[in-house]
């Protein structure tokens, strides 16, 4: 197994785990987007040494279905880290751009495909570390917003 | 928002941060409490440490944006008893000494306190706002048109970068490989 994968699956299950233990609502549940997305994965992906020579269709719907999800998710908590996560998923789905160019290069669209799952699974891991620091620190850390129902400036209320 | 910082600062500290919001230097903070600039120094210095933040300008917006929150205010004089009490130790070392009564309703205090912050409204700010957390434990209080964008902003700002790196690596690539060969 080459040198990615391993640094893949150990952030996979350890950033997954660590996000499912000791994480708050925002962080659990995207850790639960992830595990259902690797498995949505695992279940469309084309198998070698046919993967990632045309567009995969089947992936490309797993991550826009995780973009969507992730879109909410930003959109409804109170922290910060999910609208760099959709950024990065959106990258994703960008990604599968590449098949449509003239000379796809399989290599290519493939790295550009799974990169930004590495920098996603390490952000989770910081942003629940940081909910830890909150805890410890004030002993509450809210997660989700109330309503937007207060959505006007404070100077204006 | 650190609520146990802000019970934790002083009520001349306070002073000193409301009226260095109101951009007054140290001087005229001096004058006005008629204390020395050094001890306006000292207290903003005690003010930014129970924060834990680098400027004093930020514990001011901090302290001046928790005593807008009404429910924080509200809360604010029980917690800062408790903090004041000594009692800021964690609920385990209580336990670990054996509660009497004073400890069991300093406990209940911090409880409700801490209850309160946590169902605090969030405050929305106007404008598009920044998608970083600030300073202390800043939740995300960007408005529902500014969570809606920057997603799709941070993506072309993402995209741009990434993009302009791999361009500048290829280019750097091609002069090193031209270099090379007119030196070899």
């Amino acid at each position: 197994m080459p040198w990615y994968s391993i640094l893949f699956y150990a952030l996979l299950f350890g950033g997954l785990g660590y996000a499912l233990i000791r994480g708050g609502a925002p962080e659990r549940l995207f850790a639960l987007m992830c595990v259902a997305g690797f498995v949505a994965t695992l279940l469309v992906e084309t198998p070698q040494p046919h993967a990632f020579r045309h567009v995969e269709f089947g992936i490309f719907f797993v991550d826009l279905a995780m973009f969507c999800a992730l879109f909410v998710l930003s959109v409804f908590s109170t922290r910060f880290w999910p609208i760099w996560m959709t950024a990065m998923q959106g990258l994703t789905v960008l990604a599968h751009v590449m098949a449509l160019m003239p000379e796809p290069s399989p290599f290519g669209y493939q790295a550009m495909e799974e990169f930004w799952s590495y920098l996603q699974l390490m952000l989770l891991i910081v942003a629940t570390w940081r909910h830890r620091q909150r805890l410890a620190r004030n002993g509450t850390d809210p997660s989700w917003t109330t309503s937007f129902a207060r959505s006007v400036p404070p100077n204006r209320r | 928002m650190d609520a146990l910082g802000i019970a934790r600062l002083t009520e001349a500290q306070r002073v000193a941060l409301r009226l260095f919001m109101e951009r007054k230097t140290a001087k005229q903070i001096a004058l006005e409490l008629g204390i020395t600039p050094k001890a306006v120094e000292l207290r903003l210095k005690g003010a930014r440490e129970a924060l834990g933040v680098a400027s004093s300008a930020e514990a001011a917006r901090i302290l001046a944006a928790a005593e807008q929150n009404p429910t924080f205010r509200e809360t604010l004089g029980g917690l800062t008893e408790v903090v004041r009490g000594g009692l800021s130790r964690s609920d385990s070392v209580i336990e670990s000494e054996g509660e009497g009564p004073r400890q069991a309703e300093n406990r209940k205090v911090l409880s409700e306190a801490r209850a309160a912050f946590a169902h605090q409204p969030t405050r929305f700010q106007p404008g598009l706002g920044w998608p970083f957390p600030p300073a202390g434990d800043g939740r995300n209080e960007l408005n529902l048109g500014a969570r809606l964008l920057w997603p799709f902003l941070a993506i072309c700002g993402i995209g741009v970068s990434v993009g302009t790196l791999v361009i500048c690596g290829s280019l750097l690539s091609i002069a090193y490989a031209t270099i090379y060969k007119m030196l070899h």
